[in-house]
C-alpha cells in the first residue's frame, strides 16, 4: 500500500499494537454487555468500566504509539469514547428535560440507538483495519 | 542515589510480585479485600527492592492503595450528605488509571518515577 508508507515509517513496539487490540476488545465487551444486560445495574456498571479502562490504556500508551501508524488507531479509539459519551449525555439530558412533554423520550431513545449503531461501526471498522495492520483516516 | 542492579533470578521474583500486586489491585475493584493483600506484599518486600527501578513500582502501588483507601472512607462518610458516591467514583477511576499505567510500565520494565534513575 503506497498510501500508508509515510505513516508506517517507524515500526511500532509490539506492545503498542497489543494495547490497541485490547482496547477494541474492551469496547466490544462493553457493547455486548450493554446490549445484553443494560436493564440491570450490574450490567450497566460492567458495560461502562471496560470502556473507561480502554480509554485510560489509550492515553497512557499513546506516547509510545506516536510517529507510527498505530497512533491513528489511538486517535480513532479516543474519539470513539468521547463522542459516544457526549451523545450519551445529550440523550440523557433530552430524556430528562424534554421528557416532561413526552416528545423527549422517543427522541432520546432514537439518539441512544443511533449512538449504539455508530459505536458498533467504529469498533468493527477500526478493529478490522488494525488486524490488517493499516492506519485509520486514509 | 545510584541504581542498584539485582541478579536476574531475584529481579524476576520481584517483578512477578509487583505484577501480582497490580493484579490484586485490579481484582480489588470487584472484591476490595485484595487491596490489603497487595499492600501487605508491598510492605514485606519493599526492602528487597530498595534502590532498584522496582522500588518505584512498590511506592507507586502503596500510594495508590493509601489514597484509594482514604478516598473510599471519605466517600462513605460523605454519603450522609448524598455526594459521597461522586468521591467514590472519582477515586475509583483515578485508581484504575494508576493500576493500568503501572501495569503497562512494569510490562516495559520502566520505573514509575524518574528521580531514582
Amino acid at each position: 500500500m503506497a498510501t500508508i508508507d509515510q505513516q508506517s515509517a517507524t515500526e511500532p513496539l509490539p506492545s503498542v499494537v497489543t494495547v490497541a487490540h485490547v482496547v477494541y476488545a474492551l469496547h466490544t465487551f462493553a457493547i455486548v454487555v450493554g446490549i445484553v444486560g443494560s436493564p440491570t445495574v450490574i450490567g450497566s456498571f460492567l458495560g461502562s468500566v471496560p470502556s473507561i479502562i480502554a480509554v485510560i490504556l489509550n492515553y497512557v500508551k499513546r506516547g509510545d504509539a506516536r510517529g507510527t501508524w498505530v497512533d491513528s488507531h489511538y486517535r480513532w479509539q479516543i474519539r470513539t469514547f468521547w463522542f459516544a459519551l457526549l451523545w450519551f449525555v445529550i440523550a440523557v439530558l433530552v430524556i430528562a428535560v424534554l421528557g416532561i412533554v413526552l416528545i423527549g423520550i422517543p427522541i432520546g431513545i432514537a439518539i441512544l440507538i443511533a449512538v449504539t449503531l455508530w459505536l458498533i461501526y467504529r469498533i468493527a471498522r477500526g478493529w478490522l483495519r488494525l488486524r490488517d495492520r493499516r492506519p485509520m483516516y486514509v | 542515589m545510584t541504581e542498584f542492579v539485582l541478579p536476574e533470578t531475584e529481579a524476576k521474583k520481584l517483578r512477578d510480585l509487583a505484577l501480582l500486586v497490580y493484579a490484586m489491585q485490579a481484582i480489588g475493584f470487584l472484591l476490595w479485600p485484595t487491596w490489603i493483600v497487595g499492600a501487605v506484599i508491598n510492605y514485606v518486600k519493599i526492602g528487597e527492592a530498595r534502590n532498584t527501578w522496582l522500588e518505584t513500582h512498590f511506592n507507586w502501588q502503596l500510594r495508590t492503595f493509601w489514597v484509594w483507601l482514604a478516598g473510599m472512607i471519605v466517600g462513605f462518610i460523605l454519603l450522609v450528605v448524598k455526594i459521597g458516591w461522586l468521591v467514590n467514583v472519582a477515586v475509583t477511576i483515578w485508581a484504575i488509571y494508576r493500576v493500568v499505567k503501572g501495569w503497562l510500565y512494569l510490562n516495559d520494565r520502566k520505573p514509575m518515577y524518574d528521580a531514582l534513575v
